[in-house]
């Protein structure tokens, strides 16, 4: 419509020698066109103002710190998840703030409204004792805990990057619509639409400069400009803004108005995306709600409409500073604000937050599996457009610890080298953080998500679990064979499993085949069980097993992300009871509704004693085996689990190891397949060390099942023994599955038996 | 059969959120216990009782709101704050319980019984009567879902604690 007009327009001009007649015809034409084009400006203004639905990007929060008593939880994680959250050290507890006095912490919340209920604000004292909550106080009443709010990760933004939080007029504080009223637009509420004065003011402005440089707009015209307008500048486009503002107040109250260009101006912005109104206006630049701020903050918040970037509070404080203290005294000149408010305010700082935080997407690889949880459930318009609040399992300082670990082991090292950490919280399959590569900030290829590598001796764990379920057959204490062996591989060709350092290790213990990652042996006992069982233990683990499976599966010549050995070794962590990983817990509407929630699910997919066997060879594997140096990351004898895996010339570097509450997988490797020169154990165990060392896990403590009993094992035969026989090592064993008696058993019996005569 | 279990389910939840801390005795709860099938069990209280540790008291105030939400219906909310319990106390059996008789009440007898299985696995030291509970859980559980076998098999194993608990 509008570009058929201006051609109109173009054709008018043009001819010169049309005959008078023809002449009139035209003008009576433009006319009744001129009639025409208001009411369709009319329609214009009615149909976008009644059906103006913002376009609210989904806010995505990380999962809340919880506070209480006894929990786990070293100062400085609870720095950087207060950090996360845009908190102040500051006195005075304004909500979203905090003091630290040593080992004390005082922290006053700002209260959130979560899917099962509203959290108020409160302030609450903290002492830590070491790495520990030791005592939780109150100020005024309260519960055993104190649930902080979640921290905004980022948005879902629609493609043109509007983003802004809805405010109704009711909630926003007169000091602000004041000091709007007495900076742009002092005749507001007794104006129709346009300010006469203005426009002389401005037209006057623009004969001098011989063009556009001036617009005497009053709210009204602005919000038309914002809501309907393109940002040229011309003659056509300042009648057509005209019109419109006289016909929005003919058909519109003065506080509609107003509360519709309070969520409109354009306030600041960030990266790609753009802020728009006071709501989002005041978090972004004070981390606070527009309800919490100060009249020295409305005031900078006003005082920015008419320039976002020329009076950027960060970048260009003197002007922003000077351009508020002009509307604090126009303030106190109208009557706003009493002289001692004025003064207050005046010597008041600007007092924006140091640095936005929460604002662009920050964890990008962990929103993309966000983003991939939600498709399956909402249409990709619906995310960038209904205000939606999805609520997360990211933790944050888990998060930031992950990609420090990551910057620090990589430091120096080839920039190539790519880097891939998923971090889940064992018993409720949460991801705590993802990393998809080594600038953990930049958006790309997400290698926790999407980069199918072999996982190699990371598979072992299926092998020796599917030889651990068969307690007739196999125990910690057998005997495997560690030697030269032949096997066909996927292209039929023959193959020889060869150890890392190229030994043979002949007769060896199988928890000590496992531990040691010895690869001929477990060649060895995986043909014996078959690899069809095996295939079966990887089904059941979570993993999706490929259709043609050679007996180089055995040593892991198969490809999975990540985040499937995350799933894998979720399953074994969490005592053989299958979750499924799930990055999102619940999405919640704009307005607080409840819309869905992805609860814990679980599944037993093994037995309780075949997986505290595993477990057990896991353990000796970090204790003394492949994963050992990771004890120098982590507190004497604390126990954890894992597995290291390298494939063949160093490609990749694997580990998955685990604590009794969190299990990691790291992956560290070249795009392009080139060696590293890292072997699981010098790489990616490495990062998993520098990771754990920040965290406070839990250590694994696991109770022997009862199907379960310590037997003791004569460690170079296998066979059942007693303490008293030189060189046995004590092991779990099923019930009832102990393998016959070693000869040091038979021989002693007698003697101890003629010696226990003696004393009769 | 049904409205049976379902009653002798409510009893399990009431004695699981009440009784987060020492299981308490069973004797009141044990009039309303189907006994489908199996021999009476011997009722006296079961010998010398093991005390189990109750969940910190973070996870106990989440656990009663559970149990009010519960109680008004709202099972996925229950669900929720129990889920937040167990991330203060992951290794609480009385906590899969719970969970474990909230995805019962909700219909969701999958999820029930492998909830319940999931505690049973980390009650070790904790009463039997706990775990007795469980399998009786598991039962109902298969039970409904069409499982006969199972839910014999399950109440064969509660059985077998009790006799196991009341002999020593």
């Amino acid at each position: 419509m509008s570009k058929r007009l201006s051609r109109r327009g173009r054709s008018a001009a043009a001819p010169r020698r049309w005959p008078l007649g023809l002449f009139l015809l035209l003008l009576l034409l433009l006319a009744a066109g001129g009639t025409g084009y208001v009411l369709w400006l009319d329609q214009q203004v009615v149909s976008q103002f009644e059906g103006k639905r913002w376009a609210l990007p989904a806010r995505v929060y990380a999962r809340p710190l919880e506070l209480y008593e006894g929990m786990q939880l070293r100062p400085e994680n609870l720095l950087v998840e207060l950090e996360a959250l845009n908190y102040r050290q500051e006195a005075g507890d304004r909500p979203g703030s905090y003091r630290r006095y040593g080992n004390a912490f005082r922290i006053t919340t700002r209260g959130f409204r979560f899917p099962d209920g509203v959290e108020p604000s409160r302030t609450v004292e903290l002492i830590f004792d070491g790495n520990r909550v030791a005592a939780l106080r109150y100020i005024g009443a309260g519960a055993p805990l104190v649930r902080l709010e979640p921290a905004l990760i980022g948005g879902i933004y629609p493609s043109h990057g509007e983003d802004r939080v809805l405010v109704r007029l009711e909630e926003v504080p007169t000091a602000l619509l004041q000091a709007l009223l007495v900076i742009e637009d002092r005749n507001y509420f007794k104006h129709s639409g346009i300010s006469w004065a203005g426009i002389a003011r401005a037209m006057y402005a623009n004969l001098r400069a011989g063009r556009v440089v001036q617009g005497g707009s009053t709210i009204t015209q602005q919000l038309v400009k914002n809501f309907y307008l393109s940002s040229e500048r011309t003659l056509r486009r300042k009648i057509n803004e005209v019109v419109m503002a006289l016909l929005l107040e003919y058909r519109y109250d003065k506080w509609e108005i107003l509360e519709a260009y309070l969520n409109e101006v354009y306030l600041a912005q960030d990266g790609g995306r753009s802020i728009h109104g006071f709501g989002l206006a005041a978090e972004y630049y004070f981390g606070r709600s527009l309800q919490q701020l100060e009249v020295h903050q409305l005031a900078l918040l006003a005082a920015l409409v008419r320039g976002p970037s020329y009076y950027h509070p960060r970048r260009h404080p003197e002007r922003a500073r000077a351009r508020r203290d002009l509307v604090l005294r126009q303030m106190a000149a109208h009557g706003a604000i009493d002289e001692s408010t004025l003064q207050r305010a005046l010597a008041a700082d600007l007092d924006v937050a140091p640095s936005p935080r929460g604002s662009s997407n920050r964890y990008p690889a962990f929103m993309e599996l966000v983003q991939q949880h939600l498709r399956r459930d909402y249409r990709p318009e619906d995310l960038s457009s209904e205000g939606l609040q999805i609520f997360t399992t990211l933790v944050p300082h888990v998060q930031e610890a992950a990609q420090r670990a990551v910057a620090r082991r990589l430091q120096g090292v080839d920039p190539r080298l790519e880097a891939a950490t998923v971090v889940v919280n064992v018993d409720d399959g949460t991801v705590a953080a993802l990393i998809g590569g080594r600038e953990p900030r930049a958006v790309g290829f997400n290698r926790a998500l999407h980069a199918r590598r072999p996982v190699g001796s990371l598979l072992k764990s299926a092998v020796y679990l599917s030889a651990l379920a068969r307690p007739a057959s196999y125990g910690l204490g057998s005997i495997l064979t560690d030697a030269p062996l032949q096997v066909k591989d996927a292209a039929g060709q023959i193959w020889q499993p060869r150890n890392y350092d190229g030994r043979f290790y002949g007769q060896v213990p199988l928890w000590r085949a496992l531990a040691n990652s010895y690869n001929a042996s477990t060649v060895a006992l995986g043909l014996e069980i078959g690899l069809r069982p095996i295939v079966d233990t990887m089904r059941r683990l979570g993993l999706q097993p490929p259709l043609r499976v050679y007996p180089s599966l055995l040593l892991g010549a198969v490809d999975y992300t990540p985040l499937e050995m995350a799933q894998m070794y979720q399953t074994i962590a969490a005592g053989g009871y299958r979750t499924p990983l799930r990055a999102v817990q619940a999405v919640m509407t704009a307005d607080g509704q409840l819309l869905q929630r992805y609860p814990l699910a679980v599944e037993r997919a093994f037995g309780t004693a075949e997986i505290y066997l595993l477990n057990h060879a896991l353990q000796e594997a970090m204790r003394s085996g492949t994963g050992r140096s990771a004890a120098r990351y982590l507190p004497r004898d604390f126990a954890v689990a894992g597995k290291t895996g390298t494939t063949d010339n160093n490609r990749d570097s694997w580990f998955a190891g685990y604590s009794a509450d969190l299990l990691a997988v790291v992956w560290l490797g070249y795009d392009d397949n080139s060696g590293t020169g890292l072997t699981g154990a010098s790489g990616a165990l490495q990062v998993w060390g520098e990771l754990f060392a920040r965290l406070d896990p839990r250590p694994l403590r696991m109770e022997l099942p009862s199907e379960l009993e310590l037997a003791w094992i004569e460690a170079s035969t296998g066979l059942s023994a007693a303490e008293y026989c030189s060189g046995a090592i004590q092991l779990p064993y099923v019930r009832g599955q102990l393998p016959p008696p070693a000869p040091c058993v038979e021989q002693a019996r007698p003697i101890r038996e003629f010696f226990r005569g003696w004393f009769r | 059969m049904t409205p049976v279990s379902r009653i002798a389910m409510f009893s399990v939840l009431v004695l699981a959120l009440a009784g987060g801390c020492a299981v308490p005795a069973g004797s009141q709860h044990h009039g309303s216990v189907p006994r489908t099938g199996t021999p009476a069990v011997p009722q006296q209280p079961a010998a010398p009782r093991q005390v189990a540790a109750p969940p910190p008291p973070a996870a106990m105030a989440l656990v009663e709101q559970a149990e009010r939400a519960s109680e008004a219906g709202r099972h996925a909310e229950a669900a929720a704050l129990l889920e937040r319990a167990l991330r203060i106390a992951p290794s609480h059996p009385v906590l899969w319980q719970n969970l474990a008789v909230v995805r019962y009440r909700e219909g969701d007898y999958v999820q029930a019984e492998q909830l319940a299985l999931r505690s049973n696995t980390l009650a070790g030291s904790y009463p039997v009567e706990l775990r007795r509970r469980n399998w009786e859980l598991i039962a109902v559980a298969r039970e409904l879902r069409g499982d006969k076998a199972g839910a014999q098999a399950a109440r064969s194993e509660g059985v077998r604690l009790q006799e196991a608990s009341t002999r020593r």
